[in-house]
Formats: C-alpha cells, sequence, structure tokens
C-alpha cells in the first residue's frame, strides 16, 4: 500500500496542536528501527508556517503545514553517500534510518542540503539527521499519525494514493514545486499564488452581490477567466500571473455592467475592495 | 529558572536521578516488591483532562511518554444535526490544543518545584525582612517544617490580630479538578478558613466577563451565568436558520479553548460548510477571521459600541427592526431611540457618526446593517473581547440590544459563545456532574460560612494594603453577580476588622493576568504582609513573592472526579464538549519530588492544628470521588468499580432528543426573563433609580460613552497606540508559559539570544516608527515599560498594538516596581483603573501606549 496526503490550507486554524503532538509522539520517546528521540526544541518535524500577504484592511494569511514530502525520488537519497542510510519502505514511506546514519561521516549535511524543502534537521548531539516518518510506528498499529489525529479542523486527508487521487483531482489540490521533480506525496489546496480578489456590493443597497459573474482578461494574451461571486460578494482568481494586467468586468442581473481596466497585479494579494454597481435602469 | 534548550534533558535524567523514575522522594524510602515494579514497567493508558482538553495518556516506566486525543468508543451513540441537506456529527474523540499536547512537557519541566522552600529573610512572627520579597533566594525545607511554620502563622496572626487579618487570593485559573486544582480552590481552601475562624475575602469579581455581568445582565438577566444567555441548541439554530454569522471582538478559535480545547472547531466549520456567510469585526484579523470569516471589518478597540449605535440607526430609520418583538418583548424602546436618533442629546447616532469615532467606514455600518435586517442572524460575542476595555458594559448592552431588535429568541436570532461556558451542541440536559468550581459542595454534610464580612477588593489590593482605608462599591464576592451587589458599599478595613497580615494562595498566575504589574507587586514589598504562602506547580512570580512555597502536584499526579469540560456550579448545566463524558481522572504517575495534591497539603495543615475531622469529615481522596460519583448521574449508567477501572465514560446521546434552543421560550411567552419586568429592559429602571439620567459614565439606555484616556483624548497626543492585550494563544494565562515546544511557536529571539514576547505593530506604524520585523521594541507608558519582539503585520489595523497577556515578567529589579521588563508581560502597561463608576471591575482590554525601536537605552 502506498500513502498519500492532502492538505487543505484553508481549513487550516493556525492552532499548531499538530506541531505540539508531532513533539509529543517523539521527544524522549524513539522508535526503533524508524526513528531516534527526537530533540526537545530544534527540530520541527512538522511546522505550521503563516504567509501573509495583501495590504491592510485586505489581508490574506495562508498557514501551511510543511512536513517531510515523502517524496517518489527523494533528492534526500541521491545526496546521501551512506547506502541504504535512507531508504523506501514498501509503503513509499521514506525513512532515515538512525543507525545507518550514524557513521559520523556527514559533516556536511549533504542530505540537509538535498532536500529541497528543508524538512530534514541534523542533531549534533547524536550526529545523525532526522525528520518526519509518516509516524510509520502508528500506521503499522492501524493508528493515524500524530499531527494528522491531532487536527481539530480537517485539514489533512490521509489514505491510500489512489484514492487520495480522486480527491486531489477532484479538489484541484497540487503539489507544491513540481519543478523539483521529486514526486512528493503530499497535495495542496490553497497554496499562495497571485491573486486577485475584490467584494461586490449594491451602489445604493451598500448590501453583498452573490451570484455576479466576474471575468477577467489579460491584457496582453487576451486569455480570459470568469467566476461568480460568492454568498457575501466576494470573487477570488487565484494563479495569475504577477505583474500582468488585468480588466476585470461584472455583470449582474439587475445592475448595470462594470469594467474596470488596467488593473495591474503589482503585489501578489490584490484585492480591490468594494466594487459598487449601479441598479439598471427600468426599461 | 530560565530554560536553556537542553534543559528538557537533562531535567529527564535529573528528576531520574534524584527521585528514581517513577516514585515521589518521599516513596524513595518505602521499598517496592518485585511484583510492584512489573505493574509501573507495564505500557498504561490511562483516560483523563487537561486544561488543554480530553488526553488519553501512556505511561511506562512510571512516566507518562506521551498524550494523544481521549477516544470516543464506536458503539457510543453521538449526536446529529440535520441542516440544509447536510448531516453534521463531531469526530469520534476530542480535540485537546497544544496545552493538552504539551502537557507531558509541561509537567515534566526543571521549573517545577519539587519540595517545600522557605524564602531567605523571612521569619515566623512577622520579624523578617520584607523589601526583598521576589529577590531572595529560598532554601529548602521539610515538610514538617513548612507544616509548622504555615500552621504556625495561622494561629499567630489569628491570635494576635482576628481572623479577619488572613486572606486567602485564589489564582486565575489552575488544574482541572473537582477535588483538587478548582475544587481545592474554590471548597477546601474557604472550607478549612472558615472553620479557622474565617478570612477577608479577596473579591475578584470577574476579570474574563467584566462587560456582561455589570451590563447584558442588566437588559435581560442571566445573572447566575455571568450574562451568558443560555447556549443550548443555538448550534443546530444557527446551522438550520441563520442566514449570517457575525463575530463581533471575539476570537474563539484562539481563546475559546480553556478545559476542553477545539471542542467547538469543528462547529465553526460547519458554519461555513452549511453556506452561511460570516463577518468579522474586530481590531485584528485573528485566528477566527483568517479560517472562518468572509469578511474583516477593522475596528478601534473600545469603540465598538459606537458602532452598533450606528446600525440601529440604520434599522430606526429604515424600520427593518421587529416592530411586534420590540412592543411586546422589551420595555424602554422609546428612549432607546430617542437616544439612536438623536432627540434625546442632538446628536443622530449615523453611520457617519459612529465612523468619526470607531474608523469603520459609513457605508460598511450601514450595508452590515442592512444584511443584518436582512434575515435571521446569529451574533457570537459572548464572554469575550470588548467587555473588558473603557465602558465594557455599554458594548455588551449595545450586543443584547441588536440583537432584541432583531427578535431575540426567534429561530436563527440568538447570542451564543459557543465554549466552555455556554454550550451549544445537542446535550442531554438530564445529566448532572461536577465541573469547574464545583468541588466538594455537593457532598459535604457541614457547611462552614464566613464568620467575617471585610473584603479586600482585586482591583485595589496593593491600596488596601499601603494606603487604606479604601472604599469602593459594587464589585461581587465571588465567580458570580447579582444586580444589587453592584450597589453595596464596601471599605476596607472595616471597624473592628484588622488589616490583611498573611496571605493564602494557590496556584500562581494572578500577578501577570491582572492589571498594572508594577503596582500590584509594590504590595508585596512591605511587611505589613508578614507571611505569604503558596500552593505552586512552578517558580514564577507569584512563587518569588510568597514565604513558604508549598509543592502542588498536577492533574496527571491525583485522582479526581469531574465531567469533561463541564462549567459546573459555575455556569449551570453547560456542556462545552462534543460529547459528555465523566471522567475518573485516575492519575498517571506518582506526584513529583516531593509534591502533594492540593487537597493533601490543606488536610495536613488540618491535622496539625486539630481540624481534620471537620475539614474532612472523614474522607479521603477516594471516598470524595466515591460520594461525587453517587451524587452525580453516572452513578445510573454504571457501577463505581466500572468506572474507576475504565476510567472514563461516554454517556451515549439520547434516542429521542427535543432541542430547546436558547431563548425560544421567551420568543414564545415574551416574559420570565430574570429583570423586574420579566421583559428586555432597553431601559433599565434599576440604573436609572440608581445612577439617574445623566451620569456620564451608565446610562439608563446603552449608549457609547467616550474613553477617558483613550485615542482621542489627550493622553492621546503622548501614547498615539492603543494596546490590545489578549487572552494568550500559547500558554494559559501563565501556565505553560516555561512550555519550550510552547515558546519555540511563538517567542521571537532576539541579537542577544533572549526569546522575547511579540507585539504586533501595523506595517503603517512600523514604518512611520523605523522598526522592521523582528526588531526588539521598547512599548511603554506611565504604568510601565518593557519589551518585545516586533511583528510587523498588516493584519492588524494602524494605530493598534497587539499583545497576550502573561508572558514571563523579567524586570531589571523585582523590588522596584516600574523597572524595565524584558520578559513582555503586557499587564504591566494596563491600568487598574475600574471599568466605570458602575462597574468596580478590571479594565484589562485597552490602554494607550507609544513604541520605540529599542537600542539599549532605557
Ligand atoms: S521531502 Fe525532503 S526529506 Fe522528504 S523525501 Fe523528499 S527530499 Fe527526502
Ligand atoms: S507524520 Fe508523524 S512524524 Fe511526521 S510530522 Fe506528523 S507526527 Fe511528526
Ligand atoms: S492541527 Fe490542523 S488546524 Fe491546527 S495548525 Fe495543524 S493543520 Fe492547522
Amino acid at each position: 500500500m502506498k500513502y498519500a496526503l492532502l492538505i487543505d490550507v484553508n481549513r487550516c486554524s493556525i492552532c499548531f496542536a499538530c506541531e505540539v503532538a508531532c513533539k509529543d509522539e517523539f521527544v524522549g520517546n524513539a522508535y526503533p528501527p524508524y526513528s531516534a528521540t527526537q530533540p526537545d526544541v530544534e527540530q520541527e518535524w512538522i511546522k505550521l508556517q503563516e504567509f501573509e500577504k495583501g495590504k491592510y484592511p485586505y489581508v490574506k494569511v495562508y498557514p501551511i503545514p510543511l512536513l517531510c514530502m515523502h517524496c517518489e525520488n527523494p533528492p534526500c537519497i541521491k545526496a546521501c553517500p551512506v547506502p541504504g542510510a535512507i531508504y523506501k519502505t514498501e509503503d513509499s514511506v521514506v525513512i532515515i534510518d538512525p543507525k545507518k546514519c550514524d557513521t559520523g561521516e556527514c559533516s556536511t549535511k549533504p542530505c540537509v542540503k538535498g532536500c529541497p524543502w528543508g524538512v530534514i534537521f541534523f542533531n549534533e548531539e547524536s550526529n545523525i539527521s532526522q525528520k518526519c516518518t509518516l509516524c510509520i510506528h502508528r500506521l503499522k498499529e492501524g493508528q493515524e499519525p500524530a499531527c494528522f489525529d491531532a487536527c481539530p479542523s480537517g485539514v489533512f486527508l490521509f489514505g491510500e494514493e489512489s484514492e487520495i487521487l480522486k480527491e486531489v483531482k477532484k479538489r484541484g489540490a497540487r503539489p507544491m514545486n513540481p519543478e523539483y521533480e521529486a514526486g512528493p506525496r503530499v497535495y495542496y489546496i490553497g497554496l499562495p499564488s497571485v491573486t486577485l480578489a475584490g467584494h461586490i456590493i449594491g451602489e445604493q443597497s451598500l448590501m453583498d452581490i452573490p451570484d455576479a459573474k466576474v471575468a477577467i482578461t489579460e491584457k496582453k494574451s487576451g486569455s480570459a477567466v470568469s467566476c461568480k461571486s460568492d454568498i457575501s460578494g466576494n470573487f477570488v482568481f487565484e494563479n495569475l500571473k504577477a505583474g500582468a494586467t488585468y480588466s476585470v468586468d461584472v455583470q449582474c442581473r439587475g445592475y448595470k455592467p462594470k469594467t474596470i481596466g488596467n488593473v495591474k497585479l503589482d503585489i501578489e494579494y490584490k484585492h480591490l475592495g468594494d466594487l459598487k454597481l449601479a441598479k439598471a435602469t427600468k426599461k | 529558572m530560565s530554560v536553556t534548550k537542553n534543559d528538557y534533558s537533562k531535567a529527564v535524567s535529573v528528576l531520574s536521578d534524584v527521585f528514581g523514575s517513577f516514585h515521589s522522594g518521599d516513596n524513595l524510602m518505602k521499598s517496592i516488591t518485585p511484583k510492584e515494579i512489573k505493574e509501573i514497567q507495564k505500557e498504561k493508558k490511562i483516560y483523563t483532562s487537561t486544561f488543554g482538553g480530553g488526553v488519553v495518556s501512556t505511561v511506562k516506566n512510571g512516566r507518562v511518554i506521551k498524550t494523544d486525543p481521549l477516544p470516543i468508543p464506536e458503539d457510543v451513540r453521538q449526536y446529529e444535526i440535520k441542516a440544509r441537506g447536510k448531516v453534521f456529527t463531531p469526530p469520534r474523540k476530542c480535540l485537546p490544543d497544544m496545552w493538552g499536547h504539551g502537557y507531558r512537557r509541561w509537567i515534566y519541566d526543571p521549573a517545577r518545584v519539587r519540595y517545600p522552600l522557605k524564602r531567605v529573610g523571612w521569619e515566623p512572627g512577622g520579624k523578617g525582612k520584607y523589601d526583598n520579597r521576589g529577590l531572595s533566594e529560598f532554601v529548602r525545607i521539610s515538610w514538617d517544617e513548612a507544616i509548622d511554620h504555615v500552621t504556625g502563622e495561622l494561629k499567630r496572626v489569628k491570635e494576635t490580630y482576628g481572623s479577619a487579618a488572613i486572606t486567602y487570593m485564589d489564582t486565575f485559573h489552575t488544574t482541572w479538578g473537582t477535588i483538587h486544582g478548582m475544587g481545592t480552590e474554590y471548597t477546601i481552601i474557604p472550607r478549612f478558613l472558615n472553620i479557622l475562624g474565617g478570612f477577608t475575602e479577596y473579591t475578584i469579581g470577574t476579570s474574563s466577563w467584566v462587560g456582561w455581568v455589570s451590563g447584558a445582565s442588566f437588559m435581560y438577566g442571566f445573572w447566575w451565568a455571568n450574562a451568558t444567555s443560555e447556549g443550548h441548541d443555538t448550534l443546530a439554530d444557527s446551522l438550520q436558520n441563520s442566514r449570517m454569522v457575525v463575530y463581533w471582538a471575539i476570537d474563539p478559535t484562539k481563546s475559546t479553548r480553556m478545559y476542553h480545547g477545539h471542542e467547538m472547531e469543528p462547529w465553526r466549520h460547519w458554519v461555513r460548510e452549511a453556506g452561511i456567510k460570516t463577518v468579522m469585526i474586530s481590531p485584528e484579523v485573528n485566528d477566527t477571521a483568517v479560517v472562518h470569516a468572509d469578511r474583516w471589518i477593522p475596528i478601534f478597540p473600545g469603540y465598538d459600541a459606537a458602532m452598533a449605535a450606528a446600525i440601529m440607526y440604520v434599522w430606526i430609520t429604515e424600520g427593518t427592526y421587529d416592530k411586534e418583538y420590540v412592543k411586546t418583548h422589551t420595555v424602554g424602546f422609546e428612549e432607546l431611540k430617542d437616544y439612536i436618533v438623536g432627540k434625546e442629546d442632538g446628536i443622530p447616532k449615523t453611520p457617519e457618526w459612529a465612523e468619526k469615532i470607531c474608523d469603520v467606514k459609513a457605508d460598511t455600518i450601514t450595508g452590515l446593517a442592512r444584511e443584518w435586517a436582512a434575515g435571521p442572524t446569529t451574533l457570537y460575542c459572548q464572554l469575550s473581547g470588548a467587555c473588558r476595555g473603557w465602558y465594557g458594559h455599554e458594548w455588551t448592552r449595545m450586543m443584547v440590544a441588536l440583537q432584541t431588535l432583531q427578535g431575540l429568541g426567534k429561530p436563527g436570532v440568538n447570542m451564543v459563545s459557543w465554549g466552555w461556558a455556554s454550550g451549544g451542541a445537542p446535550f442531554d440536559k438530564s445529566i448532572r456532574m461536577p465541573g469547574y468550581t464545583t468541588g466538594i459542595k455537593p457532598v459535604e454534610t457541614k457547611l462552614y460560612p464566613n464568620p467575617v464580612p471585610q473584603k479586600m477588593h482585586a482591583l485595589d489590593v496593593s491600596d488596601c494594603i499601603l494606603r487604606p482605608p479604601v472604599k469602593w462599591r459594587g464589585g461581587s464576592t465571588g465567580a458570580t453577580y447579582w444586580g444589587e451587589e453592584f450597589f453595596y458599599n464596601y471599605e476596607y478595613p472595616m471597624p473592628g476588622y484588622s488589616e490583611v497580615k498573611m496571605i493564602m494562595r494557590l496556584g500562581g498566575g494572578q500577578i501577570l493576568s491582572y492589571s498594572n504589574v508594577n503596582w500590584r507587586v509594590s504590595g508585596y514589598l512591605t511587611p505589613k504582609i508578614e507571611t505569604i504562602v503558596i500552593d505552586a506547580l512552578f517558580m514564577e512570580p507569584c512563587t518569588w513573592y510568597a514565604d513558604i512555597v508549598l509543592p502542588a502536584c498536577s492533574d496527571f499526579e491525583r485522582n479526581d472526579i469531574s465531567m469533561l469540560g463541564c462549567g459546573g456550579l459555575y455556569i449551570p448545566y453547560s456542556g462545552s464538549a462534543n460529547h459528555q463524558i465523566a471522567l475518573y481522572h485516575k492519575k498517571s504517575i506518582e506526584p513529583m519530588g516531593q509534591s502533594k495534591s492540593d487537597m493533601d497539603i490543606y488536610y495536613s495543615f488540618a491535622r496539625k492544628m486539630g481540624i481534620y475531622e471537620q475539614l474532612s469529615e472523614g474522607n479521603t481522596e477516594e471516598d470524595w470521588i466515591k460520594k461525587l460519583f453517587y451524587a452525580s448521574s453516572i452513578c445510573k449508567y454504571v457501577t463505581y468499580e466500572e468506572f474507576k477501572e475504565k476510567g472514563y465514560y461516554v454517556f451515549p446521546f439520547p434516542e429521542k432528543y427535543e432541542p430547546t434552543p436558547a431563548l425560544r421560550w421567551f420568543y414564545e411567552e415574551a416574559d420570565g426573563l430574570c429583570t423586574p419586568s420579566g421583559k428586555i429592559e432597553l431601559y433599565s429602571q434599576v440604573l436609572a433609580d440608581f445612577y439617574g439620567e445623566k451620569n456620564p459614565e451608565i446610562a439608563p439606555v446603552p449608549k457609547f460613552i467616550e474613553p477617558k484616556d483613550g485615542r482621542r483624548s489627550d493622553f492621546a497626543k503622548k501614547y498615539p497606540l492603543t494596546i490590545f492585550v489578549t487572552h494568550p494563544k500559547f500558554r494559559f494565562h501563565t501556565m505553560q508559559e516555561n512550555v519550550t515546544w510552547l515558546r519555540k511557536l511563538h517567542k521571537m529571539k532576539g541579537p542577544d539570544g533572549h526569546e522575547y514576547e511579540p507585539a504586533w505593530i501595523s506595517g503603517e506604524d512600523a514604518v512611520a516608527r523605523g522598526i522592521k520585523q523582528g526588531d526588539i521594541v521598547q512599548i511603554f507608558n506611565d504604568k510601565g515599560k518593557l519589551l518585545a519582539g516586533a511583528h510587523v503585520t498588516e493584519r492588524i489595523k494602524p494605530g493598534v498594538v497587539r499583545m497576550f497577556y502573561g508572558a514571563n515578567w523579567l524586570p531589571d529589579d523585582r523590588t522596584k516596581p516600574g523597572s524595565l521588563d524584558r520578559g513582555g508581560s503586557a499587564n504591566v502597561l494596563t491600568s487598574n483603573e475600574p471599568v466605570s463608576v458602575h462597574a468596580h471591575l478590571h479594565r484589562i482590554e485597552h490602554i494607550m501606549v507609544e513604541v520605540r525601536k529599542w537600542e539599549g537605552q532605557n
């Protein structure tokens, strides 16, 4: 069985239960042959990073849990000079063998540098590299990984790869940094991207307008995308081109259409503020 | 003791060297049989709870090796809420938070007090040295010596000055427990002192519910629940019927965790999954806003009442309030209307008027008002936030008024806090179990009232000690208020009663969780207080200022009984978890070092003083548990032996369940609230009779009142930024401040290696002051000064600085109040002035400050 993991950043409530649960599972507790004990504070096998984009008062926060991606083609294995010190189990969990790693040969920490996501930590005291084991000792007991088990917000979807991939497809998740060609087994929903957002309200009513059709067109290429405003009158376009200029067209039954030309995406999270639609004059 | 990177592993080895790996210091003397050793070596699962939620602890070799979420057995029936074509059920486990997951690290922290200690310089009989409290070293003494000192002093002080010379300061919150922890604090200690002859009560009133008890209660009652209206079945009501949820000055995702963890986090996700729109009104994009709000409306903290008034202006002028309901369910609408439309004072409370005050755009206010009136709206505002600031009672009264104008109690129109206090989920109300502050009350046979009428108020404590006499009005006697208590007059000392000479305390946390730390500490640096005794887990500020320190053990080191997260007597019949779970709280490990349970400590004093029989009524810990078991619903479901063996029991959700959404009865009956008229009193005759119509700090109808020393006052010329001091995320008040796993998550390491407490400052304010991310800054005003790490963010309104209170206080000199605090304890900046003439309560949440980049000069 191969595992995969889907992380929904939009659901994360920044509670850090996952990080602390990983500490509690591993600090002072070794699970041979998979892991030696995690030191008290230095290492964060799962790390929640809060990225903040936008300008007051339109701010977007992306809380992103980062842990080992348990890659299909792990760059860390390629970087490691000791045969078998880092290996993939039959469940495709990437493990650093605490015994084999302890050779004293790696003062340059090649695996730490080799992992493009920086999720390997070198333990200066015991001279070994350490990282997330996907809680393989718990998986063998039929338990979920400790950090997933701790999450109150349903951020993690974990299971058999083919099942997870179905969800990945359905919900448009994507791996972090596909350009590394490492084949990460962790897929994310809601990673930061160049975004254009706005809030549509009635000019007279000042109330939210849901279901307005918003279309944006990139000036240069002419490529266009559209969406509908949500129950609160918000619209969001993600994965746009940084620095590009768009024109924004808003249409809604009962209102006069509105066009905003020349919206330049000068920051990563660009919010147009309140866009007021005037009532259409009755024919 | 400071905690450095390898202290933990060191501490673990020190603990195992000194105490052996599995028994306490006292037990060292006993021999252990091979059978007992085998038993200890076995891996065991103990089902219990922390102040951060329900957990199962894994114990091996006499040590807790980890904690996991408490599981709910597969065959236990759970609640189900059907709403808008969806079915919502909670996960089959408890949801402990970072505090719960970090508990092991906390109880094994090297800063644990492991033996009884005596302060160097303290002498029995009031003969010692007192101006070095806080600074002097402690020496280890035996339990016998400690008990001799404490009981000797109690006796001497009582005989010399009378019982009023003894006071007992309860903590902010302590470990969970019915017999120990909160239970000892609320029942065993007062009982012990009352048997001795009584004590001067140290009145806290409330510090988290300030504006609610002093404001909202006068409108709709609920005195017994600190003005939180009933919460039952509001979750289903909102999911099924509300069109919008307004979060106002509240961050439940971060703050509503105590004693249950993240039990309610799924509820807020369900709100979104049900397609209900949400909005957050707050000075910051708080955690709740990040994940649960469609929109953020930034507002200046403390000015929220102006926005509320303007919302009502829109409704009244556009006729979009529930006119019929207002006629039948309220009194005083005309007076409120006169204020809102400006008939009373010539100022219509228009959105434009409010914009100038609270800095929310008039259009935004008007738009929100119309959205609100467009359909049933849940107002998520109770307990937290703006109620602890300037005239906090006006904001809470405004909140009640808003929902009243929309028909409070109608399907989907409710006020909630969804948490520990009021619950919200479907809940079997027939189940009675002990919880928060219940203590041993239900099973005591003889009660001992306090014969001493004298009180001392936490808000005036240092004035009472240093500069008596002190007079005040209101301020209540305990956790729960009754209306008339606001009008009682008090003085300290009372004629014929002694000033306080001796302080007993349980647990730390008070000095830093209350306002004006520097002033508060000054009260302990005097020979007028001859002896301070504390029963504590850690060396922390309350411990530093004590003379005799007694090592207490944690929840994992003693047995107890409770229901998970239950409000107990404080909030009657509340259940704040997704499952009703009776816990035996079997101890996981033996007490650390020479520590003892809270009850044991007081039992040893009682033995020495010859009042053991009266205090205990012959009950051991186990006897109390058994009696509480038979006094609770749990005894109808399982035998005592089964309960004790298994460690917990999850009450199955009733097969047939009739929801009784909060206040629906009032909506239907239009009468029966605990107010003089039985209706919602938009105009309060009680307040009018006492204060008249023209009191500038409280009127019969809710009003916006300009803060005297707020951002629009002269005070702001010197200190232009509002500091917004909120409940901490990474510690429970002060508890767990020392947990390295949590410090790593938020402290900011300075160039000097010191871990600074972060302060949020807006990009705009930072640029204006030449401050960059990670800079060390000094935050100061007339009350004090501290150092913090600047976290420059767009998540906070320009003009506002945010800190969590409760960080360790590290002044240059602990005997010189006012010296620079490197720990970043935000309450060195707050004022101990009361909320208003009406509410003699803590005003902790806001005050004006200035911030500057710290370059090493004072
Ligand atoms: S994420 Fe890094 S450590 Fe994990 S498998 Fe991939 S390369 Fe190795
Ligand atoms: S899966 Fe296990 S090892 Fe990996 S981060 Fe989570 S808790 Fe830590
Ligand atoms: S436990 Fe879940 S909600 Fe909490 S920080 Fe981690 S991923 Fe986010």
